[in-house]
């Protein structure tokens, strides 16, 4: 009798004890994908991505698409290389000193689950100190986010960041 | 005045002379660092000559607006009912509040929300609510919204005075009115259209760095040049590191009133394979440069390889360069911001101008790879002012060989500081004006 009342109850928090397994998972991955860009792991950053993957930042806080509305940043493959080959040369003065950076990741919640890929949505807080000046954007992320033996790639990343109808001072490390 | 003097007690707001500031081939470095100097610009230079307001086609639409600031003062770029762009200031006529508080949108009636006051698009005063305590000789079109005292447009280009007299817009053009159209007929229907948002971007220094200058390419943007290199599409194909060395047939021209020019056009004629080749291996490419020829014969060849690229800084507030328009927006002193907006073509295929608007985004705004570079330097330029005990700028570059050409246009190699030196005697001259 008691293992019949049981084992609904079990089922239910067996599957709810696999999407909090999930949810941390994904966490993880976006904790470990922010210490990477503060940290100006660009090789390592670059790894995460798919061959295909886009990396947007739009340039308004509308929702203009990446075609009829300029955007700070999209890049196909081609160019998050040659943004990352630039960044790792002697002549990127905009990061020479490189800035200090300490982002918080939070509000982090499965947009959609189902099909092949994942879409996850999060906050950040990006602190940024370079040359006694801090500067400390808002923004939101979305990363489309492909399973590939129990990790992620990223196939797609939306960085929005909340300032970006205002004059933007240089943001050139990673979003 | 002595030196000390100079930096201290610069002349006052709406008086005084300012020759002392800048001698050949040098400038001041307090007209970068002065407060005062930065305040008497804006009544001298802002509020006096003719600045850039907007292009047409970024308000397509009755009731689509723009704000824009001319030194602290906003107004409000729209186009009526009638089709007719106005520009208006951002002011109710009533007790003073401003009426747009988004900097764009479309309004076909603009209301003050303190006391209920509505405008059209005209400015027109529609409705002051409860009228009846104003009387029953209330003239309602004694309230229209302000207006600067002259607007003018070249090429869809709108331009204000906010003071009367003065050249009008042609006369302050002058010869860069024609390199205005190296971007216009760079369309084979000859218009464009600018309504693809925009980046806005801002320094901590001062609004007179931004300008042209054919010197720095191959050092502060040594990483694009690395870049271009490899990917020749886009931007790439009409820069090259080659076009800033002196054997290149590239110039810096003056057409006189501060307007200056990174004159590529002998070298692209010369050299148009690149550029002709990226062209033609981009979807409606070859159409274009058929379409070109067509509409414009003998000026074709100048107008394709230009690629819509005058490289053109028009004093004090405005460029045309690479694939945008720019707004130079001075804040303080030490505090600049540049609107960059994209130019789309009229008449070319979406995958060109897809190629241009990919370029613009690479290179332009606070994540690029050239202008970041830029905002750099001017910040890194407002610190070292700052030692003015040895306070003289050199500005002299190539001095002794510029000479006038045959259209009247003064004429150096690409990597001489004719801009800087035209830039600083339309300064000195619009300063001096009593």
């Amino acid at each position: 009798m008691l293992d019949t009342m049981m084992e609904p109850a079990l089922a239910e928090a067996l599957a709810e004890l696999g999407q909090l397994k999930r949810h941390r998972q994904i966490e993880r991955f976006l904790f470990a994908e922010a210490a990477l860009m503060d940290g100006h792991e660009f090789d390592k950053w670059l790894s995460l991505w798919t061959e295909d993957g886009v990396y947007w930042a739009p340039s308004s806080a509308s929702e203009a698409d990446s075609v009829h509305n300029v955007s700070m940043i999209y890049d196909k493959r081609k160019d998050l290389e040659a943004r990352i080959s630039r960044l790792h040369g002697r002549f990127a003065f905009a990061q020479l000193p490189k800035s200090h950076l300490t982002r918080v990741v939070s509000n982090v919640e499965i947009a959609d689950g189902d099909g092949e890929w994942v879409t996850i949505r999060s906050n950040f807080v990006l602190g940024e100190l370079r040359r006694d000046l801090a500067h400390v954007p808002f923004g939101r992320a979305e990363h489309w986010l492909v399973p590939e033996g129990g990790a992620f790639r990223i196939k797609r990343k939306k960085a929005s960041l909340l300032n970006s109808d205002t004059a933007m001072p240089n943001m050139v490390y990673l979003l | 005045m002595t030196l000390h003097e100079m930096k201290t007690r610069p002349p006052s707001k709406g008086t005084g002379n300012y020759d002392a500031y800048l001698q050949p081939g040098r400038v001041h470095s307090s007209v970068y660092t002065s407060p005062d100097i930065f305040e008497a610009e804006l009544e001298k230079i802002f509020y006096r000559t003719c600045v850039f307001v907007g292009h047409e086609s970024e308000i397509p639409a009755a009731g689509d607006f723009r704000v824009r600031k001319i030194g602290r003062k906003s107004l409000i770029f729209i186009r009526n009912a009638a089709g007719e762009t106005n520009v208006l200031f951002n002011r109710c006529r009533h007790r003073g509040a401003a009426l747009c508080s988004t900097d764009e949108g479309n309004a076909t009636r603009i209301r003050c929300w303190y006391h209920g006051w509505v405008y059209d698009a005209a400015g027109q005063l529609l409705d002051a609510s409860l009228a009846d305590a104003y009387g029953d000789d209330f003239d309602k079109s004694e309230f229209s919204l302000s207006r600067p005292a002259q607007v003018d447009s070249y090429r869809g280009f709108v331009f204000a005075n906010l003071s009367p007299g003065g050249p009008s817009l042609r006369e302050h053009l002058g010869l860069a009115a024609e390199m205005m159209d190296l971007l216009v007929d760079a369309s084979p229907v000859g218009s464009i259209t600018l309504a693809q948002g925009r980046q806005r971007t801002v320094y901590g220094g001062n609004w007179k760095f931004a300008g042209m200058d054919g010197y720095h390419g191959p050092f502060l943007h040594a990483s694009v040049f690395e870049i271009f290199k490899t990917d020749p599409k886009g931007v790439g194909a009409t820069h090259e590191a080659k076009q800033f060395t002196k054997e290149a047939a590239t110039y810096t021209r003056a057409f006189g009133n501060g307007h200056s020019m990174l004159d590529q056009r002998d070298y692209r004629l010369a050299h148009p394979e690149r550029h002709l080749k990226v062209l033609e291996s981009t979807p409606g490419g070859s159409e274009y440069i058929a379409r070109m020829r067509e509409a414009y014969g003998e000026r074709a060849d100048l107008l394709i390889t230009s690629a819509g690229d005058p490289h053109m800084g028009l004093f004090p507030n405005m460029q045309l360069l690479v694939s945008h328009v720019r707004i130079v927006v001075p804040l303080a002193v030490d505090r600049t911001e540049i609107i960059s907006i994209p130019v789309l073509l009229d008449g070319v295929s979406e995958e060109m101008n897809d190629t241009r608007f990919r370029a613009f985004e690479g290179f332009y705004g606070p994540c690029g790879y050239g202008a970041p570079d830029d905002a750099e330097i001017f910040e890194r330029m407002q610190v070292g002012l700052q030692n003015d005990d040895e306070p003289w700028v050199d500005i002299s570059r190539g001095m002794h060989r510029e000479r006038v050409d045959t259209d009247g246009s003064l004429v150096g190699y690409i990597s001489d500081e004719i801009p800087q030196r035209s830039q600083m005697a339309a300064w000195v001259k619009a300063m001096n004006h009593a």
